[in-house]
């Protein structure tokens, strides 16, 4: 199997991404990638398309400070994915922490929401400690999960990524989110037991065991 | 669990995942895995039917990714900028670093993105946009540029400013209290500029108090607060998600249902600055519950005094505003502390009437003057009178609102199905384009920020106007925008520009081919009561105008046919033609009986103007039951509140006090003086024609005392309210002559009537040629005072002007009284025939009866004594039963002439 299936535009790809990311090229790249972002998300949410291409912005930019070697398309979209992961997780904190030493900063008006959102940050958090842990018994599926979850691929192209069939990147996916979910679950319920019995897991940060 | 037992897991996981859930389980039990490993297939296979983990993060948590949405941004272009890094959070966003680079200059500026929760408020973003882009001053950052980014994100450029905000900037520099103040007053005057452009910010603190490398304060993120409120006149003391705005200095009003205003900037300067001297801020909120916070907001503002006492860092703060903590104490509880109070009052009526005041007080301080705060007396008093006035400015803005608002519903008929589709379409988008207008000076017309001595109402609606203008490219939309500015400014009194924009808007009706519409009638019944304001004779011709198009619309009787009779009856006032002017009042009533009732409120009205227009003519006993009927329909189809039922009281009040039915009178002038009080205010002119009315009823009865007070003060009140030397305190001063002349009071009286003419004739107040009637009371005044010559002066004066029926036959009368005196018999004689015979006509007893005892007089001396006592005799029946006060005078007159005619007769005899 070739290292670079969809040879001549990945293979220029590569190229253009190992320029600095300030080159009048990078913007072209970064095209592609809102490109391929954009594609698999059309049918989803009205607005994910926006979220993603503001994802793939953060991540990119992330990405251009730091990172500017690449030695092929699969490296370089396993590191975007976990720089899109990283971006998200962080946010995701920082809202966390803002919102246990700000409470008095919520309006009545706001507390529904704020709730939800609430629910949310910690859901966030939490996924992102299951699939560090899924990592440590399974650095592909965390890879997977990365591709298809965080940097929102289509089946497809991270069939074509990591050089896979679509059907097992399916079967792939499938296991991997049920053992996120899984961990999930069972956070809720020491969570709920930790709530019920005063003191427990409530005040610990979600998700690490 | 290791790499093996999780790839068994995987193993059983793949195997077991498509089968039922019975299945499942039994698959389960017969594997002979450990116990970890089946337990976590288990937990999977649960899990997998729980969707706790969605397909994509977009699913997951769109919040969180809408968030992402609006903060990502560095990096990015963004038209001309290129967005670089964070540098704030807060309030309704995101702001950036950011450069600007086309070609040849750069220039560094900040970059706001907005996130907005609704279109409405995108709509008002981008208007709010443009009236901040107008703010200029040295000490606030200045907005250069904004618009909506590629994702429909709106932004908005700021100058930067590289600084730090101003309470690191006056610690690191341990300024004094001095010090602090000095590096304040800048910012208020900032915030002083941005009021007088009804600017308010609502969110100044330290934070948004940045000072620069040369030591200038500036104020930043200008009235972004009220651009983005769902409701401009309260603003949330959080916005929704994330854009958190910090409560601790949030005014009272904030959290209540008070109105924003600049009394609110007052507050949060004063809170400012009761930091920076302090260093204690004036709220800790910590970690209060939601409910905690908004009860903290709405107490007092602990002094500053008091929070450094408390502090325990006192020692350090006083050593970083290089003084010892006793002296820092002394400045702290001395005149600032009042100032400081005061300007944080939780009442905003107990504020500083504006910030320049709080800036003048604190300049008073610098120099150790005597500060205004320290006057608590004086400035209630003067909150309480703007508080009062407020009412009044919006009453009547509420007005004139509605009366432009109708106009612009009204909807465009025509025959064919197809046109009117196509008009109908051209009508919404002309309405959207009158209603955004008229929301946006009814926005602006926030009484509290029109507290502002300099800023009018008139002000506001040129800031509006201007605004729409230019906006608009339709037509027709054009046309009812200018139809709407025009009305408002009638509405405002300002007559020349109403003028201006209804004649563009008829204008451009005509050219549209729409002079047969219902707007194109409205607009010239407007522009016709514009003329009819300005006593202008083109009213008739557009009211006739505006009656004819809405005759040909339809001849249907509706409320817009009867408007449009009555208004022409009204202008054809000018034309002397009484049977077609009373015919034309009631063609009005007819029309009203058959839509609406003769009892009906609308009839109530055109029986009032009826009754108005015999009261111009001086037939009072023909208006009296008339004003009776209207006042009877009024009070059953009225609200009691209702202005025009005072109107309709004040009508009936004043024709009964003329016609010396004074209870009626009393009750009724007293019941409208006390309607429009509540209504308008004391100030308000209707309120002052109670007021005048009354002082003319105590007149008739004789009470020279409440007479003479009510008289004064109706001359202060307007004074205060059109200024000394308006036309209207010149009627002030005239109404207060009169008073002091039938107390018998000349002396007061001339002086009264001189103060009047002064105005009145000085050059400020061209076209106001009413003097001649001051000149005539003058005349009068110095007859009674023995000065013949100077009142014939007077009454020459007086006939280069002109003058009313009643004036021309007291002039004439007294004319007479002063040639008599000069022994000048002849041309007295014929002075005062010419006053008898102008009174004939007038129907009023007084006026007749005076005119005969000066005839008298005058034939008395000339010794005709059986002519004089005949006159006299006919004096006397006319004045023996009249309940007037002065009648008793003229029948003492009357009796000491006859006397003398007598003795004359019984001597000759």
């Amino acid at each position: 199997m070739s290292d670079q299936p969809s040879s001549s535009s990945s293979d220029s790809l590569t190229g253009r991404l190992n320029r600095d990311w300030r080159d009048d090229l990078a913007p072209e790249v970064y095209q592609e990638l809102r490109v391929i972002a954009h594609a698999q998300l059309r049918s989803q949410r009205r607005n994910a398309t926006l979220n993603t291409t503001a994802l793939v912005n953060e991540a990119y930019l992330k990405l251009g400070t730091r990172q500017r070697h690449w030695k092929d398309r699969k490296h370089f979209y396993a590191t975007m994915a976990k720089v899109m992961r990283q971006v998200v997780i962080d946010l995701a904190r920082r809202h966390s922490a803002a919102k246990r030493d700000g409470g008095v900063r919520l309006s009545l008006e706001v507390l529904d929401r704020g709730e939800l959102r609430w629910q949310e940050l910690s859901e966030v958090i939490a996924i992102d400690a299951a699939l560090e842990k899924l990592g440590e018994l399974d650095p592909y599926l965390e890879q997977v999960l990365e591709l298809r979850y965080f940097a929102g691929m289509s089946v497809a192209d991270v069939a074509e990524v990591l050089q896979r069939s679509e059907p097992t990147i399916k079967r792939d996916f499938r296991a991997a989110r049920a053992f996120l979910a899984s961990e999930l679950t069972s956070e809720l319920a020491s969570e709920a037991a930790g709530a019920n019995g005063g003191e427990g897991a409530a005040s610990e940060p979600p998700g690490r065991s | 669990m290791g790499p093996e037992q999780w790839s068994r897991v995987r193993e059983l996981f793949d195997r077991l995942c498509d089968l039922s859930q019975a299945e499942q389980l039994a698959a389960l039990e017969r594997a002979n895995d450990s116990a970890e490993v089946l337990g976590r297939v288990k937990e999977m296979l649960a899990a997998e039917r729980s969707s706790a983990v969605k397909d994509s993060l977009a699913e997951q948590t769109p919040a969180l990714m809408d968030h992402l949405t609006r903060v990502s941004a560095r990096g990015r272009q963004v038209g001309p900028y290129t967005i670089g890094a964070l540098i704030g959070r807060g309030g309704m966003g995101e702001i950036y670093a950011a450069e600007r680079s086309d070609g040849a200059y750069r220039q560094r500026v900040a970059i706001k993105f907005v996130a907005l929760q609704s279109p409405e408020q995108a709509a008002r973003f981008e208007r709010e946009r443009q009236l901040l882009a107008s703010l200029e001053h040295p000490n606030i950052a200045r907005l250069l540029d904004g618009g909506m980014d590629p994702n429909g994100v709106p932004f908005l450029v700021m100058e930067y400013i590289d600084g730090q905000s101003i309470d690191r900037y006056c610690d690191e520099r341990r300024l004094s209290v001095a010090g602090r103040i000095e590096q304040f007053l800048p910012v208020i005057a900032a915030v002083s500029a941005a009021h007088r452009q009804l600017i308010v910010h609502r969110d100044i603190k330290p934070q948004n108090v940045l000072v620069d490398d040369n030591g200038q304060p500036k104020l930043i993120d200008f009235g972004i607060g009220k651009a983005l409120a769902d409701n401009p006149a309260a603003l949330n003391i959080t916005r929704p998600d994330d854009r958190l705005l910090t409560p601790a200095n949030a005014a009272p009003e904030q959290v209540g249902d008070g109105a924003i205003g600049t009394h609110t900037d007052s507050f949060q300067l004063g809170l400012l600055l009761g930091e920076l001297v302090s260093g204690v801020p004036a709220r800790e909120l910590g970690s209060a519950s939601m409910e905690q916070v908004v009860t903290l907001l709405l107490q007092p503002i602990r002094a500053p005094l008091n929070r450094l006492v408390d502090s325990p860092d006192a020692q350090a703060i006083a050593a970083a505003r290089s003084c010892g903590l006793d002296a820092l104490k002394r400045q702290l509880g001395g005149d600032l502390g009042s100032i400081l109070a005061k300007a944080c009052a939780i009442e905003p009526a107990a504020r500083y009437r504006n910030v320049d005041e709080l800036g003048d007080d604190l300049r008073r301080y610098l120099t150790h003057q005597p500060v205004q705060a320290r006057k608590p007396s004086s400035w209630y008093l003067l909150s309480r009178f703007v508080r009062r006035h407020r009412v009044a400015v919006a009453a009547s803005l509420a007005a004139l609102l509605a009366l432009a608002g109708a106009l612009a519903y009204s909807v465009v008929q025509t025959r064919e199905a197809e046109r009117q589709r196509a008009l109908a379409l051209a009508e919404a988008q002309k309405q959207a384009e009158v209603r955004r207008f008229l929301v946006s000076v009814f926005r602006q017309a926030d009484p509290n920020v029109s507290r502002g001595r300099d800023v009018t109402a008139r002000s506001l609606l040129a800031t509006a106007a201007a605004q729409v203008v230019d906006r608009v490219d339709d037509p027709l939309t054009s046309a009812a925008t200018f139809q709407a500015i025009g009305g408002a400014y009638h509405g405002l009194g300002a007559q020349e520009e109403a003028e201006r924009y209804l004649q563009r808007a008829l204008a451009l009706y005509r050219e549209m081919g729409q002079s047969e519409s219902d707007d194109f009638a409205a607009t010239a019944f407007l522009l016709g009561d514009v003329y009819q304001a300005a006593s202008s004779a083109e009213s008739l011709e557009l009211h006739r105008l505006a009656l004819t198009t809405r005759l040909r619309l339809s001849p249907e009787p509706r409320a817009e046919l009867a408007e449009s009779l009555l208004a022409t009856a009204r202008a054809m006032r000018q034309t002397n033609n009484r049977e077609a002017i009373v015919e034309t009042y009631n063609q009005a009533l007819e029309i009203i009986a058959s839509y609406a009732g003769t009892d009906s409120a609308d009839y109530a009205r055109a029986l009032g103007k009826l009754g108005s227009y015999y009261g111009s003519l001086g037939a009072l006993e023909t208006l009296y039951p008339i004003a009776v009927e209207a006042y009877r329909i009024g009070e059953l189809s009225m609200e009691p509140d209702d202005p025009e039922l005072a109107a309709l009281a004040l009508l009936l009040g004043t024709v009964a006090s003329d016609t010396g039915r004074f209870e009626v009178a009393r009750e009724k002038l007293q019941q409208a003086f006390d309607r429009f009080t509540v209504i308008y205010g004391d100030r308000h002119p209707r309120t002052l024609a109670a007021l005048a009315n009354r002082s003319v009823l105590f007149s008739h009865l004789g009470q020279t005392e409440e007479m003479l007070a009510l008289a004064t003060q109706y001359r202060d009140r307007l004074n205060e309210v059109f200024g000394p030397r308006s036309p209207k305190a010149a009627f002030g001063w005239s109404n207060l002559g009169s008073s002091y002349f039938s107390a018998g009071r000349f002396d007061e009286a001339l002086e009264a009537f001189r103060q009047s003419i002064e105005i009145l004739t000085n050059p400020e107040n061209p076209g106001e040629d009413n003097a001649g009637r001051d000149y005539v009371f003058a005349g009068m005044a110095l007859v009674e005072l023995g000065e013949p010559d100077a009142a014939l002066e007077a009454f020459e004066t007086a006939q280069t002007r002109a003058l009313g029926l009643v004036t021309s036959v007291l002039a004439s009368r007294y004319a007479a009284e002063a040639r008599l005196r000069r022994g000048e018999l002849k041309a007295a004689q014929s002075l005062a025939e010419q006053a008898l015979e102008g009174a004939a006509p007038l129907n009023q007893v007084l006026l007749t009866a005076g005119a005969e005892l000066t005839l008298a007089r005058v034939l008395l001396a000339q010794a005709e004594l059986t002519a004089a006592a005949r006159k006299l005799e006919s004096a006397r029946s006319r004045v023996a039963d009249s309940p007037f006060h002065k009648a008793q005078d003229l029948l003492v007159a009357i009796d000491k002439t006859l006397s003398l005619a007598r003795a004359g007769r019984a001597a000759s005899d």
